[in-house]
C-alpha cells in the first residue's frame, strides 16, 4: 500500500509566525506522559488558552458578532464535575434501567471482567485496542478505582479526540476538499479544535448553523458546514434537521409528507431561515469588482498573472455571506391550495417550540417574462440564520436533546434507546422512555458537556456488563448489556497500526497540515480592495496564493535531506545525522515525528490523520469509512475485498514482514515459547490465551518451529474476535 | 474447512459437484430451452454465445427470460434528462444544449453523444421515468431496491435477488459485482450475506490481494486457514449472529476466489491496449470493460457507477464534462458486446435516481432534483432498439404518456432475467417482499 508517493500529511505545517510553536507539540506530547493524566490536562488547557489569544482574524470575527464566537475558549476538557456527582447520575440511570428490566422479566447481564472491559473501553473511547504497556499499567492500578480512573483518563486523551473526530466526520461529512474546490481543512480544523476544547454540543451546533464570514479566516472553519452544500441550501437544511433534530423533512421538499404531518409549505418556511444565503462572504458588489480586476489582468498581463489573481480572489472570497432574510420562494409546480406557485413564504419553524419571523415582504417587480420566475429573493438581512441556529440548539426544542442522548447512548451500547433516532416520528417511543427522559435531564444539567455526559454513561453498571449477543440469545434486547459489534473501519485501522507504530496517538494533530498557509494567505490579502490586491500580490510573491506548491517544495527538500540523514545512519556518522536534523528543523519540521514516520511508514498514522475521507481504495474505505457525501453513511458490512486484504494484504505486508513493528519487537523480546504466545494474544486480542489455546499453539511451535508464531499472529488478526468488540 | 482443501488443489470434485448443483438451480428456475446450452457453458466454462434465450418455453409462467446477464450503468447524482435524451429544443428550459440526429430516424440526442448517436438502433430510450423520491439517498435506494427506505429493514438490490432466486453459475466467482459504487448502492439487504455484491473500487487494479503471498507456501497457508477456522468456530458458537456469519461467508468466498481459474476475469490488463483505449482510460470506461470480462466468466449482474451528475451548479459545464465518458464507454461496450455475440443475452441498463429541473436556476446556472420526469436506457438482452418509449410535456416537467415508475423499470429488468415477479420472499422477520415491489414489466420494450 505504500506506493512511494509523498504524503502531504507527513508534514507538519510551518509554525504560525504569530503563534507559539509549542502549541502543536503540546498536544501531541500528551500520550508520552502516560500515567500523568493531570499534566496532560494542564497542557491541554495551556494550548487552548494560548491559541485563543493569538489570532487577530478570529478575534475580529468574534468581535463583530458576539453570538458567533470563533475564538477558542479556555479548555474545559478536564472533568469539571466531581466524581460523586457523576456516580450519582450513573446510579440513577442504573436504577431506572434495572427496575424496567425487572418489569420486563429480563435479567441484566453479569458484570464484565476487567480484561474484556479494558479492550471495550479503549475501542469505545480512544478508538483502538490498548497496547501491552497500557494493559499492564491498568492491571497495576488498584482494583476498586481503576475503571473510573481510566474512563476519565481516556476521555481527556488525544486518542479520544481522534476517535470522536472520526465519528463526527461521518455525521458532519468532513472533506479535505469541499464543493467548488474550497478547502475543507479549516472545517476539519474547527471540528478537532472543538473536540480538544470540549466545546458544549449546543454551542457547536449553533456555530455550524449560524456560521458566516470568510472560510479561510483562522477560527472560522464552521463555515465549511454550509459551504459543503454549495448551491444546495435546501438539502443542507434537510440534513441539519435530520442530524440535529432526528426529523426527516426531505420528502416534503417535493410534496406533502405522505405519513408524517409535514407539508411542503412547511419545508419552504424552514428553508426561509437561510433565505439570501450566499456562498461568498463578499458583497456581490465587491465580488464584481474583483471579477473585473481579473478580466483586466487577463487582458493586460496575460494568462499567468490572471491565474495568480484568480487564485487570490478565490482565497479571499471563499466563505458564507447573507445572514438570512427569512424569505423563500415556493417552487413553480407548487400544487396545494394554501398558496400559489412561486409565492414568497416567511420563516417559520416546525415543532411545539416553534418560532416565526416576520420580515417585510419586498416589493417584487411584476413578472413579465417566464425566465424571471426564478429570481432570487432580494431583501435585507434580518439575521434569520442565527435565529434558526438558536431555535435548533435550544433546550426547549423537543428533539434536540433527545437526538444527542440517543447518539451518545448508541455509541456506547451499539443501539439507540429510540430506534432510528434520525427518523423520529410522532409515534417513536424509546425502549425505556423513563431512562431516555433521565438522560435528557442530565444532558441539560451538564449544559451539553459531552465529556461529562460520557463519563456518566461509561460509569453505569449497564455499560460495564457482559456484551449481549442479539441472535444467539433468546430473549429480547432491552440493554441487558452493550451489544456485540464489528469495529468501525477506523477502529480496525487504528488497532492494526497500534501493533506497528509505538505511541501511535502522537500522530494526532489538531491543526491539519497546510491549513496555516491558507490562513496566512487570507490574512495577507484581507485588508485589500481590488486596487490594493495587485500590490499585495507583487509584494508577497506567488507562495501566498499557492500553499500547495509551497508544501510540495518543502516535501522535496525534506526528502533530499532525509536521504543524507539515512546515509549518515548507515555509515554510523553522527555528524552527518546531526547536520541533517538541523536542516530538517530549519525547514520547520517536527524532526522526531518526521523521522519516526520514515521509520514506520509514512501512511501509518491514526485514521483521523489519513485524509478526509481516505482515498477510495484505502483500507479504511474498504472496511466501510463513509465517502462523506451523505451523512452517516459509514458501514460495518462484510465483503470479499476486506477478507482478501486481511488474508494477503496488510497483515502480511505490514506486520508479518515488518522487523521493527511494536509487535515483532516484543515478540522477539519474549524468550520462551509460552511467553511469545502470550505476547501475541495480549497485543492482538488484549487478553492472555486460554489454557487450551496455549496448549494448541505450543504443539504447533514444537512441530513447525518459529514459523508457528507467524501463523499465530496471522490467525489472531484474521479472527472474528479481533474485528468484533465484546 | 472446505477452503483449505480447495486451496490445496483438490478442488475439482467439489467444484464440479457445486457446479452441477448450481447449474441445476439455474436451469430449474429459468428457461428450459437453455438447459443444454447454459449448463454446458457453466461446466465447460466457456460461455455459449448464441443461445436464443426465451425462445419459447419458460419455466416461470409469464416471465420473459430474454437475458442472461445485466450490466447496469448507474448515473449517480441524477442525470439531467433535458441535456441527454429528452431534449426540448427551442424552449427557454433547454439552455445551450443542442440536439443531434442519430442513426435512427426521428430519434435525437444531446450533442454530447456523438458516438452513442450511432448506436441508437440498439437502444430503447425511456423518457417517461417517474420516481417519488427527490433526495439522493432515498432516490438511489428506491432505484436499486424498488422499496422505500425504512428504519426497520434493508431491502436487497436486483443482483441479490438474482443470486437468491437463481443462484450463481460460476461457483468460484460472486454472483454480482459492483464497480466504483462505494456508496453502497447494491446490497444483499435482508437476504443472507452470500448474496451480497463484491465491490471493486478501482477497476484497473482488479481484485487486490487475491494472490497468496509468495513467501507463504500452500501448505502453510492451508494450516493457517485451518487454525483460523477452529478459532472462529469457537467464537461463532458463543456469538452466532448474521454479521459474524457474514465474515465466514466472505472468507469462504475469498479463498474460493483465490483458487479460481477465473480470477483472470478481474484482470483487465489482459485486454489489448486498443480495447482499453476504446472503452476510455478513465475509471468508468475501465469499469465497463471489466464488466464485460466478468459477464464472460458467468458473473450475471455487474453494476458500474459514474458519479458527478448532481449539477446544481453550472449544469452545462458539468454536463459537458460528464457526458463524454458515458458516450464513449457505453458505445464501446455496446459495440464490443455485439461483436462478441453477447449483446443478445446481456441487458445493458443506464439508470439514474431522478432527472433535473427544466428550470435553470439563474444565480448558479444549475438544475435541481426532478423526480417527476427523467430518462433511462435499455439495450440488448431482448430489448427492441431504436425506440423512444413514453413522453414528457413541452418543457420536460411532467410525464404525459406511458409513465414508467422506478418499480416498473426494475420489473422489466427482472422480467428479462426470468425472475418471478410475483414470488414472495420472506425476510427473517417474516415480512413478505417481491422482486420489484409489484412493478409491472413494460413488455412493449421487448422485440
Amino acid at each position: 500500500m505504500d506506493d512511494g508517493r509523498l504524503d502531504p500529511t507527513d508534514f507538519p505545517p510551518r509554525p504560525n509566525p504569530r503563534g507559539p510553536a509549542s502549541r502543536r507539540r503540546g498536544f501531541t506530547s500528551i500520550a508520552l506522559l502516560s500515567g500523568s493524566a493531570l499534566l496532560g490536562l494542564v497542557l491541554l488547557a495551556h494550548l487552548a488558552t494560548s491559541s485563543s489569544a493569538q489570532d487577530s482574524a478570529a478575534e475580529k470575527y468574534a468581535d463583530s458578532d458576539p453570538a458567533k464566537p470563533t475564538t477558542v475558549e479556555p479548555a474545559p476538557s478536564q472533568p469539571r464535575r466531581s466524581s460523586e456527582e457523576i456516580e450519582s447520575a450513573a446510579a440513577e440511570l442504573d436504577r431506572i434501567l434495572e427496575s424496567r428490566l425487572e418489569g420486563l422479566e429480563l435479567e441484566p447481564n453479569p458484570n464484565v471482567d476487567d480484561t474484556t472491559f479494558l479492550r471495550r473501553l479503549f475501542l469505545d473511547v480512544v478508538g483502538r485496542i490498548p497496547t501491552a504497556a497500557e494493559q499492564a499499567e491498568f492491571n497495576r492500578d488498584s482494583k476498586d478505582v481503576r475503571r473510573s480512573r481510566w474512563i476519565d483518563r481516556l476521555l481527556t486523551s488525544p486518542g479520544h479526540v481522534s476517535h470522536a473526530f472520526n465519528y463526527w466526520s461521518d455525521v458532519l461529512r468532513m472533506k479535505n476538499r469541499l464543493n467548488n474546490q474550497v478547502s475543507g481543512l479549516p472545517y476539519v480544523h474547527w471540528l478537532k479544535q472543538s473536540l480538544v476544547d470540549n466545546k458544549p454540543y449546543d454551542q457547536q451546533v449553533k456555530e455550524l448553523l449560524g456560521a458566516s464570514g470568510p472560510a479561510y479566516a483562522r477560527g472560522n472553519g464552521a463555515t465549511g458546514y454550509l459551504l459543503r452544500d454549495r448551491g444546495m441550501p435546501l438539502d443542507n437544511m434537510a440534513t441539519s434537521v435530520r442530524v440535529f433534530l432526528g426529523t426527516r423533512l426531505e420528502c416534503a421538499q417535493c410534496h406533502n409528507h405522505p405519513t408524517e404531518p409535514w407539508k411542503q409549505r412547511q419545508f419552504f418556511e424552514m428553508a426561509a431561515f437561510a433565505g439570501g444565503l450566499r456562498y461568498s462572504h463578499l458583497e456581490p458588489r465587491e465580488l464584481r469588482g474583483y471579477r473585473q480586476l481579473q478580466q483586466r489582468v487577463r487582458k493586460d498581463d496575460g494568462q499567468q498573472a490572471f491565474r495568480q489573481v484568480r487564485r487570490a480572489v478565490f482565497t479571499l472570497s471563499a466563505g458564507i455571506g447573507g445572514d438570512g432574510n427569512g424569505l423563500a420562494r415556493l417552487p413553480s409546480d407548487y400544487e396545494y391550495d394554501d398558496a400559489k406557485p412561486r409565492d414568497l413564504v416567511t420563516a417559520k419553524s416546525i415543532f411545539s417550540n416553534g418560532i416565526e419571523l416576520h420580515p417585510k415582504l419586498p416589493r417584487e417587480p411584476r413578472r413579465k417574462r417566464k425566465n424571471r420566475r426564478n429570481r432570487p429573493v432580494n431583501a435585507p438581512s434580518i439575521d434569520s440564520r442565527t435565529a434558526f441556529a438558536s431555535w435548533v440548539a435550544s433546550t426547549d426544542n423537543p428533539r434536540f436533546t433527545r437526538v444527542i442522548v440517543n447518539r451518545m447512548w448508541e455509541r456506547y451500547f451499539g443501539q439507540s434507546l429510540t430506534p432510528k433516532f434520525d427518523d423520529l416520528k410522532g409515534e417513536s417511543v424509546a425502549i425505556h422512555p423513563e431512562l431516555e427522559a433521565s438522560l435528557e435531564r442530565w444532558m441539560r444539567s451538564f449544559d451539553y458537556d459531552l465529556i461529562e455526559f460520557q463519563r456518566v454513561l461509561l460509569r453505569t453498571r449497564a455499560y460495564q456488563r457482559k456484551a449481549f449477543c442479539l441472535e444467539s440469545s433468546k430473549s429480547r434486547y432491552a440493554f441487558q448489556g452493550p451489544l456485540l459489534r464489528r469495529l468501525t473501519a477506523e477502529q480496525l485501522w487504528d488497532s492494526l497500526v497500534t501493533l506497528v507504530v509505538p505511541d501511535l496517538d502522537d500522530t494526532v494533530r489538531v491543526e491539519p497540515p497546510g491549513v496555516a498557509a491558507l490562513y496566512n494567505g487570507y490574512e495577507a490579502l484581507e485588508s485589500g480592495s481590488p486596487d490594493t490586491l495587485l500590490a499585495t500580490l507583487q509584494e508577497s510573491g506567488p507562495a501566498l496564493t499557492d500553499p500547495r506548491a509551497q508544501m510540495r517544495q518543502t516535501q522535496r527538500q525534506a526528502q533530499a535531506i532525509f536521504r543524507r540523514y539515512h546515509r549518515g545512519v548507515r555509515r554510523r556518522d553522527a555528524e552527518v545525522q546531526q547536520k541533517a536534523r538541523a536542516e530538517l528543523e530549519a525547514l520547520g519540521l517536527d524532526v522526531d515525528r518526521f523521522l519516526k514516520s520514515r521509520r514506520y511508514g509514512r501512511d501509518l498514522v491514526r485514521a483521523s490523520e489519513v485524509g478526509q475521507p481516505a482515498p477510495a481504495a484505502h483500507f479504511l474505505r474498504e472496511f466501510g469509512q463513509s465517502d462523506r457525501d451523505q451523512t452517516e453513511s459509514s458501514h460495518q458490512d462484510a465483503n470479499v475485498p476486506q477478507a482478501l486484504r486481511l488474508l494477503n494484504g496488510f497483515v502480511d505486508q505490514r506486520l508479518l514482514r515488518s522487523k521493527n513493528s511494536v509487535l515483532s519487537t516484543n515478540l522477539k523480546r519474549a524468550k520462551r515459547p509460552q511467553a511469545k504466545i502470550r505476547t501475541a494474544f495480549t497485543h492482538i486480542l488484549s487478553r492472555p490465551p486460554s489454557q487450551e489455546e496455549s496448549r494448541l499453539w505450543l504443539a504447533d511451535v514444537r512441530q513447525y518451529g518459529n514459523a508457528a508464531y507467524q501463523d499465530l499472529v496471522w490467525t489472531l488478526l484474521n479472527s472474528h474476535e479481533f474485528r468484533f468488540q465484546r | 474447512m472446505d477452503d483449505a482443501r480447495l486451496y490445496l488443489g483438490s478442488d475439482d470434485v467439489t467444484r464440479r459437484a457445486f457446479l452441477s448443483r448450481t447449474a441445476q438451480t439455474w436451469l430449474g428456475l429459468s428457461a428450459v430451452p437453455i438447459l443444454g446450452a447454459s449448463g454446458a457453458s457453466a461446466l465447460g466454462n466457456t460461455s455459449l454465445r448464441n443461445t436464443s434465450l426465451g425462445d419459447d418455453a419458460v419455466a416461470i409462467p409469464g416471465s420473459l427470460a430474454t437475458a442472461r446477464n445485466v450490466i447496469y450503468l448507474y448515473m449517480s447524482g441524477g442525470m439531467s434528462h433535458l441535456d441527454t435524451f429528452d431534449l426540448k429544443p427551442g424552449t427557454d428550459e433547454q439552455g445551450p444544449t443542442e440536439a443531434i440526429s442519430t442513426n435512427v430516424d426521428g430519434i435525437r440526442v444531446s450533442q454530447h453523444f456523438p458516438f452513442l448517436s450511432q448506436h441508437m438502433d440498439k437502444i430503447a430510450v425511456i423518457n417517461s421515468m417517474f420516481s417519488h423520491q427527490g433526495a439522493h439517498l432515498q432516490g438511489r435506494y428506491l432505484l436499486h431496491t424498488s422499496y422505500e427506505q425504512r428504519g426497520t429493514i434493508e431491502h436487497p438490490s436486483m443482483g441479490a435477488w438474482l443470486s437468491r432466486l437463481q443462484g450463481n453459475i460460476n461457483p468460484t466467482l460472486p454472483g454480482h459485482v459492483s464497480i466504483g459504487g462505494n456508496n453502497g448502492t447494491a446490497s444483499a439487504g435482508f437476504l443472507e450475506p452470500k448474496h451480497a455484491p463484491l465491490p471493486i473500487g478501482d477497476p484497473s487494479k482488479g481484485l487486490a490481494h487475491s494472490a497468496r503471498p509468495d513467501a507463504v507456501p500452500a501448505d502453510v497457508y492451508a494450516r493457517r486457514l485451518d487454525r483460523l477456522q477452529k478459532m472462529n468456530a469457537a467464537f461463532r458458537k458463543k456469538h452466532d449472529r448474521k454479521d459474524v456469519r457474514a465474515y465466514d461467508e466472505v472468507y469462504d468466498q475469498a479463498v474460493r476466489l483465490m483458487n479460481s481459474s477465473d480470477l483472470k476475469a478481474f484482470d483487465i490488463a489482459q485486454e489489448p491496449d486498443a480495447v482499453r483505449e476504446a472503452y476510455g482510460r478513465d475509471s468508468f470506461g475501465q469499469g465497463c470493460l471489466l464488466a464485460r470480462r466478468l459477464i464472460e466468466h458467468d458473473v450475471r449482474f455487474v453494476e458500474v457507477v459514474l458519479g458527478g451528475w448532481d449539477t446544481h451548479n453550472e449544469n452545462f459545464e458539468n454536463i459537458e464534462e460528464r457526458c463524454p465518458p458515458l458516450d464513449r464507454s457505453l458505445s464501446a461496450l455496446l459495440a464490443d458486446l455485439d461483436a462478441r455475440g453477447l449483446l443478445e443475452e446481456t441487458l445493458v441498463v443506464v439508470g439514474t435516481e431522478f432527472g433535473r429541473t427544466p428550470e435553470i436556476r439563474r444565480e448558479r446556472n444549475g438544475r435541481d432534483h426532478h423526480p417527476q420526469a427523467f430518462s433511462c436506457l435499455l439495450a440488448g438482452g431482448g430489448i427492441k432498439g431504436g425506440q423512444v418509449y413514453g413522453k414528457t410535456d413541452a418543457t420536460g416537467q411532467n410525464v404525459i404518456e406511458k409513465q414508467v415508475k422506478v418499480q416498473d423499470l426494475n420489473a422489466t429488468i427482472a422480467d428479462a432475467l426470468g425472475l418471478p415477479l410475483s414470488e414472495t420472499i420472506y425476510s427473517p422477520s417474516g415480512r413478505p417482499f417481491t422482486v420489484a415491489d409489484k412493478g409491472r414489466s413494460v413488455r412493449e420494450l421487448f422485440a
